[in-house]
């Protein structure tokens, strides 16, 4: 899940200044650390052992915008506990994106992630805080990747409404991604499209008629740290504005054998396009047991 | 922009029709949760932190051995041996490692039998959990590790046999032996690890108290190291079977003991498919998921669970390293060379025809000799490969003709053990002017026939049958027909086998090949 490009027009409808992005970042700190340690408090009683290389999974957003064509493992569930978007334009305010997500790895080769959005918009006349929709999605690899055929899999997703920032109609997605693994790393591509005409009171600001994305990384294994960039072209849903074009880069590294974070920055390749500044972390267990376990 | 994206779509679901053969759509899936996951980090991080270390030495193994066949063997045996014992071993990576990341080449190669790799794997490192938590009694310590093999061997796709197999699969194939002949320190390296990863069962296993346990498993990791003292001399000169290193660890869960000794054959197979000149790239997959089947399946090549104790035994514990509890402060003195290829049948007893290894052989000691050295008499035994061959019924003509047109589809599946299997011990083979002997055939020119047999399936017909009492003379003729490497092939032949007819039914004694560039039309 992300809000990659989704808040940017949110930004710009306010002012940038450097306090804005200090109270930005604090309010950021405060609130992925109480949501972290409510994460490890409600996990930690089940002591279930998780991916310990989850870094090496990239999620969509965490923290570059294009995802790999692998899902999390089957019985896998992974609670994306603090990912974090600050983001701004010059002119623009900041917004303060959170979304807790839980990922399931519910069939082979299939997850289901639910994700509940949530923004904080900040302006010069104050800030408004409220849920930003529902996001639903599935994720289903078609194969696994060989000597002929890069790992391929496809997206279904939906926005759906909720909240004072989310959409006033679902907004569904389809997505293609491809992974290619080298030796000195993975070339990812992901494309996707919204069908559906929407009109500016839809407040469908963060959905995209349609979005292509690159992406490379590159691994150290011994480090357990992963290191990309991604560059992404994007229509938004209303208006002929010219494609976006923007670029980020960022980490993910593994804490633990549970625990996983990331880091990065982007930013539009235009003048005065949107910047943004991510952070997260990602904890995952298994809820097998809670259902009887193995037959 | 939509249009290409759809696309896009559509080009990837048609995809697998496209591409059939390289279609695999194997998956992971998560360890089993429990209270006792991560307890071994955790008691034991020393020991935890090596087997990070040997994840990087299995996958850098076999990424160099698939993508630079023919480079010097001193990149494995000189300069990746002493990254990982002088720096890897010496200062293990805290988490296990992303092999992916590692073996990108042989992962796209075989995603399936990486991930049978790895689904053992975790297994392994669950019964290390299991009984190094200090809270379990026995009872529940039995019933986690019956619950952890169930789920286990719920994923039949990756799951290997709990049923013994046969040391043949792994040491009488047409490409076996090519790893341990080229990079004997590399191959006894690996024996190291699985020395350790089986090893370190039994202190856990056969200790009274959590100090014993705590001492034990600090002594058999002090023990490996000790192995990589002097290598290759130092290092196993067999590969470790589990019955024999960890022997009450093996007696109280027999099912996990098979199935890691299953899984260890099994690496040293696909690194000699790897090694091997003898299968060409392009059927390196094919051996490797035709290997991973039969290490899954329960039929083929299955031994008895005594023979398999009988046989680990007869290998000899000092030759695989020696025992991982209450050893003395030397390692054990080998009793055979470096190694050895022992024969056994389903029984587990030893074969004649034992014949040396390809390391240099280390002189015997004859007071080490003992009843477990390998050097056991030989007794009058059934083939080991019995169980391929056709079921015994009266010698009727059906069941020659049976037996030979089974033979020319085992090369045509490249089963090379199903064909041997169809050979008499003293079977010849006669073609191309020259005569090979049944062992010959299986490391010359057993690899050719089924590689041009796969490629070029010929169209046999004419087939006669004529017998007399027990033997029977079947002959027919072929025609091939196609591109081998590059050359056309149009060819016509003749083939005379004769087969013997015994308590295994209708097997082959001898084979007389000819044939000739079909003549112009």
């Amino acid at each position: 899940m992300s809000y990659s490009t989704w808040s940017a027009s949110r930004a710009r409808s306010g002012s940038l200044t450097r306090a804005g992005i200090r109270a930005g970042i604090r309010a950021g700190i405060r609130a992925g650390g109480m949501l972290a340690l409510a994460g490890v408090a409600l996990t930690m009683p089940a002591s279930e052992v998780g991916a310990q290389t989850d870094y090496y999974n990239l999620d969509r957003g965490r923290p570059l915008r294009v995802e790999d064509a692998l899902p999390i493992e089957r019985h896998a569930v992974e609670w994306q506990l603090a990912p974090v978007r600050l983001s701004g334009a010059r002119g623009a305010g900041s917004t303060l994106d959170l979304e807790p997500e839980l990922a399931w790895g519910l069939w082979p080769r299939t997850q289901l992630e639910v994700g509940v959005p949530l923004a904080r918009l900040r302006r010069e006349g104050g800030s408004t805080v409220g849920g930003a929709g529902v996001d639903v999605a599935v994720l289903h690899a078609l194969n696994t990747e060989t000597t002929s055929l890069p790992a391929l899999a496809i997206s279904a997703r939906a926005l759906l409404p909720a909240g004072p920032f989310g959409p006033s109609r679902p907004i569904p997605t389809i997505t293609a991604l491809a992974t290619r693994t080298f030796s000195a790393g993975r070339l990812h591509l992901n494309a996707s499209a919204s069908p559906g005409q929407y009109r500016p009171s839809d407040r469908v600001d963060e959905g995209a008629r349609w979005e292509v994305g690159v992406a490379a990384d590159h691994s150290f294994v011994f480090q357990a740290l992963l290191v990309g960039a991604d560059l992404v072209v994007r229509r938004p849903l209303v208006g002929d504005d010219a494609p976006e074009w923007s670029m980020a880069t960022g980490v993910r590294y593994q804490v633990g054998p549970r625990l996983g974070i990331d880091a990065g920055v982007g930013r539009g390749l235009s003048p005065g396009d949107e910047w943004f500044v991510t952070f997260g972390s990602a904890l995952s267990l298994s809820l097998l047991h809670r259902f009887g376990g193995v037959r | 922009m939509i249009r290409p994206a759809m696309q896009l779509l559509a080009a990837m679901a048609m995809v697998p029709a496209l591409a059939h053969a390289q279609w695999a759509r194997t998956y992971e899936q998560f360890y089993y949760p429990a209270p006792d996951n991560w307890v071994f980090r955790t008691e034991y991080p020393g020991a935890d932190r090596l087997f990070n270390a040997f994840d990087y030495g299995h996958a850098i193994l076999y990424e160099l051995l698939y993508t630079r066949p023919a480079a010097s063997p001193a990149i494995l045996e000189e300069t990746q041996y002493d990254f990982l014992t002088t720096r890897l071993l010496v200062s293990p990576p805290r988490l296990p490692l992303k092999e992916m990341a590692i073996m990108p080449h042989y992962t796209r190669l075989a995603p399936e039998a990486k991930q049978m790799f790895e689904w053992a794997h975790i297994l392994h490192r669950q019964v290390y959990d299991v009984l190094a938590d200090e809270r379990l009694d026995d009872a529940r310590r039995d019933a986690r590790l019956q619950e952890l093999t169930r789920y286990y061997l719920s994923r039949r796709d990756l799951a290997f046999s709990t049923r013994p197999k046969s040391m043949a699969l792994m040491q009488e194939q047409f490409y076996s032996l090519a790893f341990r002949e080229r990079y004997p320190k590399f191959n006894g390296l690996i024996w190291g690890y699985h020395w350790l990863q089986v090893g370190l069962y039994e202190p856990l296993v056969a200790g009274r108290s959590r100090a014993e346990r705590q001492a034990g498993v600090g002594a058999a990791v002090a023990r490996f190291r000790q192995m990589l003292t002097d290598p290759p001399r130092t290092l196993p000169y067999q590969m470790p079977m589990t019955t024999v290193i960890a022997p009450i660890f093996a007696q109280r869960y027999p099912e996990l003991a098979i199935i890691f000794d299953n899984l260890h054959s099994m690496h040293d197979v696909i690194s000699d498919i790897l090694a091997s000149d003898k299968v060409p790239k392009g059927r390196k997959r094919a051996e490797i998921l035709l290997a991973a089947e039969r290490y899954r399946d329960d039929t083929t090549e299955v031994m008895s669970v005594e023979g398999w104790r009988r046989m680990s035994d007869m290998m000899g514990l000092q030759n695989m390293g020696g025992s991982a509890v209450g050893f003395l402060s030397e390692l054990p003195t080998p009793t055979v060379a470096r190694g050895l290829v022992m024969r056994h049948d389903k029984d587990g007893n030893m074969i004649g025809d034992a014949h040396e290894g390809h390391g240099a052989a280390m002189p015997v000691d004859s007071a080490a000799k003992d009843a477990h050295a390998g050097h056991v008499m030989p007794t009058p035994v059934a083939d080991p490969h019995a169980d391929h061959v056709l079921p015994a019924a009266p010698p009727d003509s059906a069941g020659a003709l049976a037996a030979a047109r089974a033979f020319h589809a085992a090369l045509a599946t490249s089963d090379s053990l199903g064909a041997l299997a169809l050979l008499l011990d003293d079977a010849i083979i006669q073609e191309a002017g020259r005569l090979e002997e049944k062992q010959g055939y299986r490391s010359g020119h057993l690899a050719a026939d089924i590689a041009f047999a796969a490629a070029l399936p010929a169209v046999r017909s004419g087939w006669k049958v004529r017998m007399e009492g027990v033997t029977a003379w079947v002959t027919s003729t072929s025609s091939t027909t196609g591109e081998y490497r590059g050359r056309q092939v149009d060819s016509i032949g003749q083939e005379l086998m004769v087969l013997r007819h015994g308590d295994g039914g209708w097997r082959i004694a001898s084979i007389h090949w000819s044939s000739r560039t079909r003549p112009s039309r």
